[in-house]
C-alpha cells in the first residue's frame, strides 16, 4: 500500500517540477501600476550657420515637447521639457518611442531639432535624469530637398514595376541635384530584428544603405528650382498598358526624369536617362531594382562627388561597413549629416518598433498599411508660394508628414517640372 | 490524417468494448436507466476522484450513440457563430467487474464534427470563450470547421485491506479547428489529464483526495490562401484592447502558440446511509498558460493564471423505494489573471532572441457561480417514471483592464424547472419532457478608457456582448424520446431522442438586441 503511495508521490513530484518554473513566473507577477520616469533632453553638437561650434540657446528647451509613445498600446503621452531640460512623465510600463522634435530659428537660419529614443523599456521609475534615460540631440539645417511622393506597395493583383520616388526642392533657393544618390537603406525589409553595426560607428551617426543611384554631373548640370520635382521610376514605362501575371500596372511612367535600370535588356527605355547604380551590395539583380512593397527606408545623400560601382572609393570602416556577426557582405555607410533627406516606410502604422534609421532623420515612419493595395504615401501641404507652387510638411518625422492617398500621382498639388527634363513643355 | 484518425477509430473500438463488456447485468438498460444511475453515483458524476466512484456501488452500463445537432439565431456570443450544426459519435460505460475483484473500470469515447457559420472576431482559438484573453482576431465573418476526438477512463481498486481504495482518471483529448476564409489558422489542440486518487473508508463515511495535472496545447497560424492581400488582424489582450497587424505582411507572425500546465487537488466526505447518501467535495486548481508568437525566436505574448476554486454539495435521499430526492449546492469561483510583458529585442549577434524585462499583471476576469437544485424522481424499476426539478443559479461576470482602467460587471439571475414523464407499453416507452426558464439580469456596467472606442471589434463584440450578456431571456425547451428495450437480449435496447430548446431574448424596454436562439439535438443508439 505504502508502495503505491511513494510512487503517486514520485510522480506528482515529477510532473510538479516540470512546471513549476512556468508557474512561479506567474506566480511573481504584481499588479501593473503607472511609473514617473525623468527623460533628459540634451542639446549637443550644434554647428552654426558660418560652420563654428555654438551652443543651443537656452529658450530652445522650452519650446520643446517629448512624446512618449507606446505603439504597442496605442498610448501617447506629451509633456514640456523643462528648462533643466528634463522631461518628467507618468506612464504604463512599456516600451517607448521617445520623439522630440522642433524647428528653431539661429541666426535667420531654420534647424531641425530631431531625437528619438527608439524601443525603450519603461519598467520602474526614473527619479532623477541619467545618461540611459536621455536623448542626445544634433540639430541639423533644415534641407530644401526632400522626397515627395513614394509608390512603393504595388497594385492588386500583385504589380509592381510601377514603383517610383519623387524628389522635390521645398526651400527658396535653387538646389543642384548633382551628385545627388537615391539610397535604398538597410535593412530593405522591416524588421524588429535590427542589425548590429561596429561600435566604432557610435549611436545615430551613420545610416547603411544596400544600393545607391546618383545622379551624375558637373555640379551645376541639375538645378532644380523651388517647386520643382524630379520623378526616379523603378522602369520607366506606361505600365497601365503592361499586362502580365500580376494585371496592369496603374501608373504611367514613360515621362520621368530618370529610371533605375538594372541591366534587363527588355526592358530598355532609350527616351529616359538611366540613372546608374554606383553601390549594390550582394547580389545584382539585373531583372529589375525594386524595393519591399513592404516599405523600405530611402534617403537623398549627399557624397559631393560622382561615384563609380566598384572604385577604391569604397573602402571598408571608410565609406562601407559590415554587419557584427555577418560574413564580408559590405553596405553604403553614411554620415548622417549628408543625407538631405529620408523616409521610413513600415509594413503597417503598429510597425513602428521595426524602424530602422536614426531619429536625427526621420523620428517617425509612414505606411500605407499593407501592400499590393495601390496606395502612395505622400507629403502634406502646409502652405503655397505666391507662384501656386506647395510648400510641404517637412519635419523629419514621416509619421506627421506624410498622408496616403488610395492611388499613386507624380507631380501631386501642381508641382512644376525643371526646365531641363526631357518632358519639359 | 489518416493515420490519426485510424489510431482513434481503433481507441474508440476499445472504448466500446470496454463499455460492452460490462454489460453482463441482468437488469434491462435504457437511457433513463443510466440518467438515474448517475445521479445516484454521487461521487461519479460530482467528483474527479476515481477511487470514490467505488463507493457509488453503480453496478455496469454502457451505451453509444450517434448524435446530429444544429442550432439557430445569433443571440449568443459573437464569436460562436450563428448557425451551426454538427454531428458526433460517443460511446461510455463500464463499472465493477467481478472478474477483476470488483475493481472498478469505465471509460469514454467522443468524437464530434461541426461547422460553425458566420463566427466573428477570432483567428486563433478553437473555443474562444475558454477564458484566454490573448488572441488573434481578424475583420471577416468565417466559417470554422471543428473536430474533436476524446477519450478517458477511471479506475479504482477494490477496497483494500478494508478501507483503501485507489483510483486513477486520465483523459485525452484531440481537437482541430480550421477558419475557412483569410486569415486562416488550422489549429491544432490535444489536452492530457491525469487524476490519481485515494479514498479512506470507515463504516458509512469515506474521506477522498485526488490530485490533478493537466497539459495542454494549442496552436495554429493564420495565413492567407490569396497571397497577394494582407489581412488586417487585432492582437487581443483583453477586450478592448489589441495591437493592429496585417497578416501577410512584414515579419508579422500569424502563429500563436498556447501552452498550458494545471495543477489542483480535491477533497471529499461523504456519508452513505440506509437512505441517505451525503458528499461534500471541494476542489481548487491553479493553472498557468502561455502565448508565444514564434518557435524559434518566441516572443511571449502574454500569460494567464487562473484560479478555481469549486465548492458542492450533494444529497440523496432515498424517501422510500419508489420516490427520491436529489438536492445540490455549489460555489464556483474562478479569477484569470491576465499577465502582459515587456520585452526587448537583444540584436546582439550570439544572443539575437526577445528578453523580457518585465511583467505585469494587467487584467482580471472572474466569474462567481452559487447554484441551488432539487430533483424529485418517482422511480420505475432501475428507471423512473417522472423527473422534476427546478435550479436557481446566481453568475456574476467581472472583468477588469487595470491600466486604463475599464471594467465590466455583470449580474444575472438563472431559474429553470423541467419535468419528464416516461411512459411504458410493455417492450416500448415515450419519454416526454418540457422545460422552461428565466434570465433576469441584476445589475450590469460597463467602462471604457481605451484608445479604440470607435473601432469595429470593441464595437460590434466588445458591446455587443456586454449587451448580450445583461440581457434578459426566456428559455423553453421540449424532449421526445422513444425506446425500444430487449432488442438483442433482455438488457439491451434501442433509443431516439429529440430535444429542442429555444432563448428568446426579453428586454424590459421592448427593444430587442438581439434574434432568438434555438438548439435542436437528435440522438439515437443502443444501451447495454
Amino acid at each position: 500500500m505504502r508502495k503505491y503511495i511513494y510512487y503517486i508521490a514520485a510522480f506528482a513530484a515529477l510532473i510538479l517540477s516540470s512546471c513549476s518554473e512556468m508557474m512561479n513566473d506567474a506566480l511573481d507577477a504584481e499588479v501593473v501600476a503607472p511609473i514617473k520616469v525623468a527623460y533628459k533632453i540634451d542639446i549637443k553638437n550644434f554647428t552654426a550657420p558660418d560652420g563654428s561650434a555654438a551652443t543651443a540657446p537656452a529658450d530652445w528647451y522650452s519650446n520643446l515637447e517629448v512624446v512618449f509613445n507606446n505603439f504597442s498600446e496605442g498610448i501617447e503621452t506629451n509633456v514640456k521639457v523643462g528648462a533643466d531640460g528634463v522631461a518628467m512623465a507618468e506612464v504604463i510600463p512599456g516600451i517607448y518611442n521617445i520623439t522630440v522634435r522642433s524647428t528653431q530659428k539661429y541666426n535667420g537660419k531654420s534647424y531641425i531639432i530631431n531625437g528619438l529614443a527608439q524601443n525603450v523599456a519603461l519598467t520602474e521609475a526614473v527619479t532623477s535624469p541619467s545618461d540611459k534615460y536621455a536623448i542626445s540631440i544634433q540639430p541639423l539645417l533644415g534641407s530644401p530637398l526632400c522626397i515627395r511622393e513614394m509608390y512603393y506597395a504595388g497594385s492588386l493583383g500583385g504589380y509592381f514595376r510601377d514603383q517610383f520616388y519623387e524628389v522635390y526642392n521645398n526651400g527658396e533657393e535653387v538646389v543642384y541635384l548633382d551628385h545627388i544618390c537615391l539610397a535604398h537603406l538597410v535593412p530593405e525589409y522591416a524588421t524588429t530584428s535590427l542589425p548590429e553595426w561596429p561600435a566604432e560607428d557610435g549611436v545615430d551617426k551613420y545610416a547603411y544603405a544596400v544600393t545607391l543611384w546618383q545622379i551624375k554631373g558637373d555640379g551645376d548640370d541639375y538645378p532644380l528650382q523651388p517647386g520643382e520635382s524630379i520623378v526616379i521610376a523603378q522602369e520607366a514605362a506606361d505600365h497601365t498598358k503592361i499586362e502580365t501575371w500580376a494585371g496592369f500596372g496603374i501608373v504611367d511612367t514613360s515621362k520621368v526624369e530618370w529610371e533605375c535600370w538594372a541591366g534587363n535588356e527588355q526592358r530598355i527605355n532609350e527616351e529616359v536617362p538611366d540613372l546608374p547604380y554606383v553601390f549594390w551590395s550582394g547580389y545584382i539583380n539585373k531583372m529589375q531594382w525594386l524595393t519591399s512593397v513592404d516599405g523600405s527606408a530611402m534617403a537623398l545623400y549627399q557624397p559631393g562627388q560622382n561615384l563609380e560601382f566598384g572604385s577604391d572609393y569604397w573602402q571598408l570602416g571608410v565609406t562601407t561597413q559590415k554587419k557584427v556577426g555577418s560574413g564580408g557582405q559590405q553596405y553604403v555607410r553614411i554620415p548622417v549629416g549628408d543625407i538631405f533627406d529620408a523616409v521610413e516606410c513600415i509594413p503597417t502604422s503598429a510597425d513602428l518598433d521595426m524602424k530602422r534609421i536614426p531619429g536625427i532623420l526621420d523620428s517617425g515612419a509612414t505606411s500605407v498599411d499593407g501592400y499590393y493595395n495601390g496606395k502612395s504615401v505622400s507629403r502634406k501641404v502646409i502652405d503655397y508660394r505666391e507662384d501656386g507652387t506647395p510648400i510641404f510638411q517637412d519635419t523629419n518625422n514621416s509619421t506627421d508628414d506624410f498622408e496616403v492617398f488610395d492611388s499613386p500621382v507624380i507631380r501631386r498639388h501642381d508641382v512644376k517640372r525643371p526646365a531641363w527634363s526631357p518632358w519639359a513643355e | 490524417m489518416r493515420n490519426i484518425k485510424y489510431r482513434f477509430a481503433s481507441l474508440a473500438l476499445a472504448a466500446t468494448l470496454l463499455a460492452t463488456a460490462a454489460s453482463a447485468q441482468t437488469d434491462g438498460s435504457s437511457q433513463q436507466s443510466i440518467e438515474r444511475k448517475k445521479m445516484e453515483s454521487l461521487w461519479f458524476s460530482n467528483t474527479n476522484n476515481a477511487a470514490g466512484a467505488q463507493l457509488d456501488n453503480m453496478g455496469y452500463y454502457s451505451q453509444l450513440g450517434i448524435n446530429y445537432n444544429h442550432t439557430d439565431g445569433d443571440f449568443q456570443r459573437t464569436q460562436l457563430g450563428t448557425n451551426n450544426n454538427g454531428y458526433g459519435f460517443s460511446t461510455d460505460g463500464g463499472g465493477q467487474f467481478e472478474n477483476l475483484k470488483g475493481a472498478f473500470m469505465w471509460g469514454y469515447f467522443n468524437y464530434s464534427h461541426d461547422k460553425i457559420h458566420g463566427a466573428r472576431y477570432n483567428a486563433s482559438l478553437i473555443d474562444p470563450l475558454r477564458g484566454m484573453p490573448f488572441y488573434l482576431a481578424d475583420t471577416n465573418t468565417s466559417n470554422w470547421i471543428h473536430q474533436s476526438y476524446e477519450l478517458g477512463m477511471k479506475a479504482a481498486t477494490p477496497i483494500l485491506g478494508k478501507h483503501w481504495i485507489l483510483g486513477v482518471g486520465v483523459d485525452y483529448q484531440n481537437m482541430q479547428g480550421a477558419k475557412q476564409i483569410d486569415p486562416r489558422p488550422n489549429v491544432q489542440m490535444s489536452k492530457f489529464v491525469v487524476t490519481p486518487s485515494v479514498v479512506y473508508t470507515v463504516s458509512k463515511h469515506a474521506i477522498g483526495a485526488h490530485y490533478t495535472y493537466s497539459s495542454r496545447r494549442e496552436d495554429g497560424t493564420a495565413t492567407n490562401s490569396i497571397s497577394l492581400m494582407t489581412q488586417p488582424v487585432w492582437e487581443v489582450v483583453a477586450p478592448g484592447f489589441y495591437n493592429t497587424a496585417e497578416i501577410g505582411s512584414g515579419s508579422f507572425s500569424g502563429l500563436r502558440a498556447y501552452n498550458a500546465n494545471a495543477m489542483g487537488g480535491g477533497l471529499q466526505y461523504s456519508f452513505i446511509g440506509e437512505k441517505i447518501k451525503f458528499l461534500l467535495s471541494g476542489e481548487y486548481t491553479f493553472a498557468v498558460e502561455d502565448v508565444n508568437n514564434n518557435y524559434t525566436t518566441p516572443k511571449i505574448i502574454g500569460t494567464t493564471k487562473e484560479n478555481t476554486w469549486d465548492v458542492k454539495a450533494n444529497l440523496m435521499w432515498s424517501i422510500n423505494p419508489k420516490h427520491s430526492l436529489f438536492a445540490e449546492v455549489e460555489y464556483y469561483d474562478r479569477s484569470i489573471d491576465g499577465i502582459e510583458y515587456v520585452q526587448v529585442w537583444d540584436n546582439t549577434y550570439e544572443v539575437s532572441q526577445w528578453i523580457v524585462i518585465s511583467k505585469n499583471i494587467r487584467s482580471n476576469f472572474s466569474t462567481l457561480r452559487t447554484t441551488a437544485k432539487v430533483d424529485y424522481m418517482k422511480n420505475r424499476g432501475n428507471s423512473y417514471s417522472w423527473l422534476a426539478g427546478i435550479e436557481l443559479q446566481k453568475e456574476k461576470l467581472s472583468d477588469i483592464y487595470y491600466l486604463p482602467r475599464s471594467t465590466q460587471d455583470v449580474e444575472n439571475l438563472y431559474f429553470t424547472a423541467h419535468v419528464k414523464k416516461n411512459f411504458f407499453f410493455g417492450k416500448n416507452a415515450i419519454l416526454v419532457g418540457v422545460n422552461g426558464g428565466v434570465k433576469k439580469n441584476q445589475s450590469g456596467e460597463h467602462t471604457y478608457s481605451g484608445n479604440y472606442a470607435d473601432s469595429d471589434i470593441y464595437k460590434n463584440m466588445v458591446l455587443r456582448d456586454f449587451r448580450y450578456l445583461q440581457e434578459n431571456a426566456l428559455m423553453w425547451g421540449a424532449e421526445l424520446g422513444y425506446t425500444r428495450s430487449g432488442l438483442f437480449n433482455s438488457r439491451s435496447s434501442l433509443f431516439i431522442n429529440v430535444k429542442y430548446n429555444h432563448v428568446a431574448p426579453n428586454d424590459g424596454d421592448g427593444k430587442a438586441h438581439f434574434d432568438n436562439y434555438s438548439a435542436l439535438v437528435i440522438k439515437a443508439g443502443l444501451t447495454f
